[in-house]
C-alpha cells in the first residue's frame, strides 16, 4: 500500500507516480491515453513523476493546452 | 452500639448542593461502543470523541448513531407491580422498566434507515437540556445504556396535527440497574450538533474501456426516478484522495494507476494497472477511502461502501 502514498493531482486527474517512477514512459502514455492530455501536459505530468519537479507534485496543476 | 447493618449495606443520604438530574430529551445516540477513561476525562474530550466516532465506518466498533433532535417525548415506563395483603399494607413487588415515546423530524430515506434498528439490542446515550450526556460504566468505561428501539412514521398525514414528517420511536430501556443505579453523566460545552450522521453512498460498476472503470456513488432513497447521485457535490475532491484507494482481483492486490472524475458520466474513472488487470480474473474489489480519510479531504457526511463485481 505505501506504494500508493505518491500520487500527483494534474488536471484534476490523480495519477499513481509511485507506480510508474521506475517505469518507462511509453507505459505511463499506453495507459492513461484514455485521458487525452497533450502532448505538453503528458510531458509534465512525467517529469512531475520523475520528480524533476518534486516541489509542485502536490499541486493541482491546470494543463498547459 | 447499634443494632444495625446500615453501615455496610447502603450510603448516607447527604445531598451536593447543584446535584444533577436528567433534563429533557435533546438527543439520543446509538452507540455500541465505549469510550476509555482515558478519553473522558472532560466533557470536551468527550464530545470531540464522539464526533470523531461519528465519522467512523458503520462496521467499526465504537460507530456513533445520531438520531435527530427530540421534539416530544412521552414517558411510556412501565408501572411497578404492587402487591397488597387483606389488611390494607400496599408495597411495590417488581419496578417497572423506563421508557419512552419520542418524535423526531425525518423524511421517509430516514425512516427507512432507522427502522433497520428496530428490535435490535443496542445501547444509547442521552444527551440533554441541561448539557449533559448520560450514559452508564462497564469498568472504567464509558457506555450506552442497553435498549431496544422501535422507529414508526411516514403514515398520511391527517391535518389535524403535525404528522408530517414525523419519525415516532419508543426506547425502552433492558436494565434498571442500569439506567439508575449507575448511571453517569458529563457535561459538554461544545456543539453536539458536531456529532452528525453519514449517508450510506453505494458505488457500482456502469460501464468499462478494459481496464478504464466507470464507478458510480449514489446515495439510495426512495425516490422512483433514482438514486442521488453525490458525483456533481463531491466527485472531484473524491478522486483527489485516490491515494486512499485500493483494489484487488481475483484476491490478489491491483494497482489503480490513476483516478478522475467524468463529469459527463457522473462517474468515478478509475484505471487498473492494465497488466494486471488483462491477467486476472474474478471478482473485482475496489474499496474506497475511510469516512474520517473523505472528512480530511473536505467530503463530509458520507461513506463510501466497498463494490465488488464480476470483471466485465
Amino acid at each position: 500500500m505505501s506504494e500508493q502514498k505518491d500520487w500527483i493531482v494534474f488536471n484534476g486527474i490523480a495519477f499513481n507516480a509511485a507506480h510508474y517512477r521506475k517505469g518507462k514512459k511509453e507505459e505511463f502514455v499506453s495507459e492513461q491515453a484514455h485521458h487525452k492530455l497533450s502532448k505538453e501536459a503528458v510531458n509534465e505530468v512525467w517529469n512531475l513523476i520523475k520528480g524533476e519537479e518534486k516541489k509542485s507534485s502536490t499541486e493541482d496543476k491546470k494543463a498547459d493546452v | 452500639m447499634s443494632l444495625s447493618l446500615c453501615a455496610s449495606s447502603v450510603a448516607n443520604t447527604g445531598e451536593l448542593a447543584c446535584d444533577k438530574s436528567r433534563g429533557v430529551l435533546r438527543k439520543l445516540f446509538i452507540f455500541n461502543g465505549s469510550v476509555a477513561e482515558a478519553d473522558y476525562t472532560d466533557g470536551d474530550e468527550l464530545l470531540a470523541k464522539l464526533v470523531e466516532y461519528a465519522k467512523l465506518s458503520k462496521s467499526a466498533a465504537n460507530k456513533v448513531f445520531p438520531i435527530n433532535e427530540a421534539q416530544d417525548i412521552v414517558d411510556s415506563s412501565e408501572a411497578n407491580k404492587e402487591g397488597t395483603l387483606g389488611l390494607g399494607f400496599k408495597a411495590v413487588l417488581i419496578e417497572g422498566k423506563p421508557g419512552y415515546t419520542v418524535k423526531v423530524f425525518g423524511g421517509a430515506d430516514l425512516l427507512k434507515r432507522l427502522r433497520q434498528f428496530n428490535n435490535q439490542t443496542v445501547r444509547v446515550l442521552e444527551y440533554d437540556a441541561n448539557t449533559a450526556i448520560w450514559g452508564t460504566k462497564v469498568g472504567t468505561a464509558f457506555k450506552g445504556f442497553q435498549a431496544k428501539l422501535f422507529f414508526t412514521g411516514n403514515k398520511l398525514a391527517t391535518g389535524q396535527n403535525v404528522e408530517e414528517g414525523v419519525i415516532t420511536f419508543s426506547l425502552s430501556i433492558l436494565s434498571t440497574s442500569e439506567y439508575f443505579d449507575n448511571a453517569y453523566y458529563a457535561e459538554v460545552d461544545g456543539n453536539i450538533e458536531d456529532v452528525v450522521g453519514l449517508l450510506d453512498v453505494n458505488m457500482a460498476l456502469v460501464s468499462n474501456a478494459s481496464n478504464v472503470h466507470q464507478i458510480s456513488m449514489k446515495i439510495p432513497g426512495s425516490s422512483l426516478l433514482g438514486d442521488y447521485n453525490i458525483g456533481t457535490d463531491f466527485g472531484t475532491a473524491i478522486a483527489a484522495l485516490a491515494a486512499s484507494f485500493s483494489a484487488t482481483i481475483g484476491g490478489a492486490a491491483m494497482t489503480i494507476t490513476s483516478i478522475t472524475y467524468n463529469s459527463t458520466l457522473q462517474t468515478l474513472e478509475v484505471t487498473y494497472n492494465s497488466g494486471t488487470y488483462s491477467g486476472g480474473s474474478g471478482t473485482i474489489v475496489l474499496n474506497p477511502p475511510t469516512p474520517a480519510q473523505l472528512d480530511a479531504g473536505d467530503v463530509t457526511g458520507v461513506e463510501l461502501l466497498s463494490v465488488s463485481y464480476a470483471k466485465p
